[in-house]
């Protein structure tokens, strides 16, 4: 038996993690040539990322095909998450380097900018995955780094115990997703993932399911649904601002791009007509069960949020909202697809969904961003996370004030930012489905309203509350009742330059921007001989 | 692949043999002795067994972390030597004449690179220095 070498053709399209994994190695070999620097380990992390970013981009437009015997796949769809991806931790690395450099030692911060990557790199590998042993590997990849980010404020303690309960949780997650891929393998003889979706959606059975959702356990971990979502808050506020920022993002839009994939391939089993009526039903069981759940989360997220007074663990519950929202509409893939079923029943595509997917991503992207730079850079010169200390923000620094405000309501969907018309999308996706489609749509609705007012909290206390949250001798005690209220050098023009394009971005796609490249970059491969054409999404 | 209903259980009988005795060997010998063995405390008995010296001090204090991080890096290199373990099974018969046998070698030589990162990046971190 000979092994196969894998063809140029498939390295090619894995050369961005070629380049993270690269990147990685030479930032941890860095202090062999310059001891004790912070800036040629980040400028070398910074090449590193420019590769991946270039390779991503340079296969952005290969159709979907399956490389590696069926390890990973490589799609429109996830390469176009690896571009948001990659532009993403250059921003986190940006913000870094702005507000966060200075409370790591130069000793680690090779470690710090190796574990980036490697966590890039498991987020990137994850939107590929198509094997039951990439996905669980994948995943390990992106959430180990995480766990040791998570605790790199070594003295502290709120740190230390975040670094702690996300071990411990995702340790027992993580188990339970194993656990469940061998019962998957056991059962069906296989680790692809089309065959698995196969057998499952053909020949239903008690221990199929069980293994189906232990898999969704560790899915639910990552996107921090529900059951699940423990860790979230502590991990978010006892987390260095950049890992938070990294974390909220990269690690839950990498789940939403690996639950699509992963409903996908059950949906387009049912579109294909495996399993007849029996099996659509249990589609339509699964769709309504992944859009409960990402209703319940977002309720959740939303109603816990208002009580919060550390803005970090504010936004942690935010994005666990936000978290909530794509998976009602991502839950609804299972029931899409051209032909089969649901064709006759529904109007749904997968390109829908992917594409609102996509878009929301790519929003949340720049809101999140937007909005913890805001947290690291007024941290820098209030020194406190809290609400409180907000007060008087706006005068003292018109720019973060007026920018904070702009992400929050972006966050909140206000019209004309870009957050509205994310949710628009998902709402589009929604209405597809008939009668649930409306429920899940008025959840959203209540949910988006609920959020008002914990995302305007910060502006109350920012502009309108009185006194100042900072000790006589800071600086914000002159700038109560100065005429030039915004003091020169206080918040880095880099900082503020970041935070004005994040503005802007939100702007540019609440106006329509990116819509468009989304819907391109929409499509998610089907198994040759299941759903049998990719259809790219028509008008929304 | 045999699914559940195919599944020859019988196969399973050695390893059901091996688990029951080494836990029958295990909780055997710690009942028989709860059973037969003399029931006799004292302080002097009772005390930590240090091979027969005096034990000094008690064993609840803190260690030093360079023991925990040989302890890890132990680990993995004691993984990748388990992964070694398959390919020289399999390497002898791998592409017996052909050309590309020096590119299996050199694939594994780029997995144990990996790890030689690793470990460089460990000495230059100081995990050797035991003072």
């Amino acid at each position: 038996m000979m092994p196969k070498l894998p063809a140029w053709e498939e390295i090619r399209l894995v050369l961005p993690e070629i380049g993270l994994a690269v990147g990685m190695c030479a930032v941890l070999l860095v202090p062999f040539a310059r001891r004790l620097s912070k800036s040629v380990p980040a400028a070398a992390a910074l090449i590193a990322l420019g590769l991946a970013g270039f390779f991503a981009v340079d296969s952005l437009g290969v159709s979907g095909r399956s490389i590696l015997a069926g390890a990973l796949v490589i799609d429109p769809f996830s390469q176009f998450f690896k571009v948001l991806l990659v532009v993403f931790t250059v921003l986190v690395l940006a913000q870094w380097l702005l507000a966060g450099k200075d409370r790591i030692s130069a000793a680690d911060t090779p470690d710090f900018l190796c574990l980036l990557l490697g966590a890039t790199a498991g987020m990137a590998l994850m939107a590929s995955a198509a094997n039951l042993l990439s996905i669980v590997v994948s995943i390990e990849m992106a959430s180990l780094p995480s766990y040791a980010l998570a605790g790199m404020r070594k003295l502290q303690r709120r740190g230390s115990e975040a670094a702690l309960k996300y071990v411990l949780f995702g340790a027992v997650a993580s188990a339970l997703m194993i656990y469940g891929c061998s019962l998957l393998y056991g059962l069906t003889g296989s680790l692809d993932l089309p065959t698995v979706a196969n057998a499952v959606v053909s020949g239903f059975s008690p221990l199929l399911g069980l293994g189906v959702l232990l898999l969704f356990v560790g899915l639910a971990f990552k996107l921090s649904a529900v059951p699940l979502h423990f860790w979230c808050p502590d991990v978010f506020e006892g987390a260095p601002t950049e890992v938070t920022t990294f974390l909220s993002v990269a690690s839950k839009g990498a789940a939403v791009c690996l639950l699509t994939r992963i409903l996908w391939s059950f949906g387009a089993a049912a579109a294909a007509g495996v399993g007849g009526e029996r099996g659509w039903n249990l589609l339509v069981g699964l769709a309504v069960a992944v859009a409960a759940l990402g209703a319940i989360t977002a309720t959740w997220g939303n109603l816990v949020a208002m009580h919060q007074t550390n803005l970090k663990r504010l936004l942690a519950y935010s994005s666990m909202a936000h978290a909530g929202y794509l998976m009602m509409a991502v839950g609804l893939i299972a029931i899409s697809g051209p032909t089969g079923p649901a064709a006759a029943k529904l109007n749904l595509l997968p390109g829908h969904v992917a594409a609102a997917v996509l878009f929301y991503l790519l929003v949340y992207l720049f809101m999140n961003m937007g909005a913890f730079t805001v947290v690291a850079l007024a941290a820098q010169q209030v020194g406190s996370e809290d609400l409180r200390a907000y007060r008087g923000l706006m005068a003292w620094s018109p720019w973060l004030g007026v920018l904070l405000t702009v992400f929050l309501l972006s966050l909140f969907g206000m019209p004309g930012l870009g957050g509205f018309l994310g949710k628009i999308y998902l709402a589009v996706v929604m209405t597809k489905v008939g009668s649930i489609g409306f429920v899940l749509i008025a959840v959203l609705l209540f949910n988006t309203l609920l959020s008002l007012y914990y995302y305007m909290r910060p502006v109350y206390f920012m502009a309108f509350a009185g006194g100042s949250g900072a000790e006589d001798d800071s600086p914000l005690a002159d700038a109560r009742g100065s005429l030039m209220p915004s003091l020169p050098g206080a918040v880095p023009g880099v900082g503020v330059a970041v935070l004005v394009i994040c503005a802007l971005a939100l702007v540019w796609t609440g106006l329509g921007g990116g819509s468009g490249m989304t819907k391109d970059y929409g499509l998610i491969w089907s198994p040759p001989g299941q759903a049998a054409a990719i259809v790219s999404a028509e008008s929304k | 692949m045999p699914t559940l209903a195919q599944t020859e259980f019988s196969h399973f009988g050695p390893l059901v043999l091996l688990l029951v005795l080494a836990l029958g060997f295990a909780f055997g010998n710690l009942i028989l002795t709860h059973v037969l063995g003399p029931h006799r405390q004292g302080k002097i008995k009772g005390m930590t067994y240090e091979s027969g010296m005096n034990p000094i001090g008690t064993a609840r204090r803190r260690f030093n972390v360079r023991f925990y991080i040989v302890a890890m890096t132990f680990l993995l290199f004691d993984v990748e030597i388990v992964f070694l373990y398959p390919w020289a099974v399999v390497f002898p018969s791998l592409a017996e004449q052909s050309a590309l046998r020096p590119l299996f070698l050199a694939r594994v030589l780029f997995f144990l690179l990996t790890s030689v990162i690793a470990f460089l990046y460990a000495w230059r971190k100081g995990v050797f220095r035991y003072d």
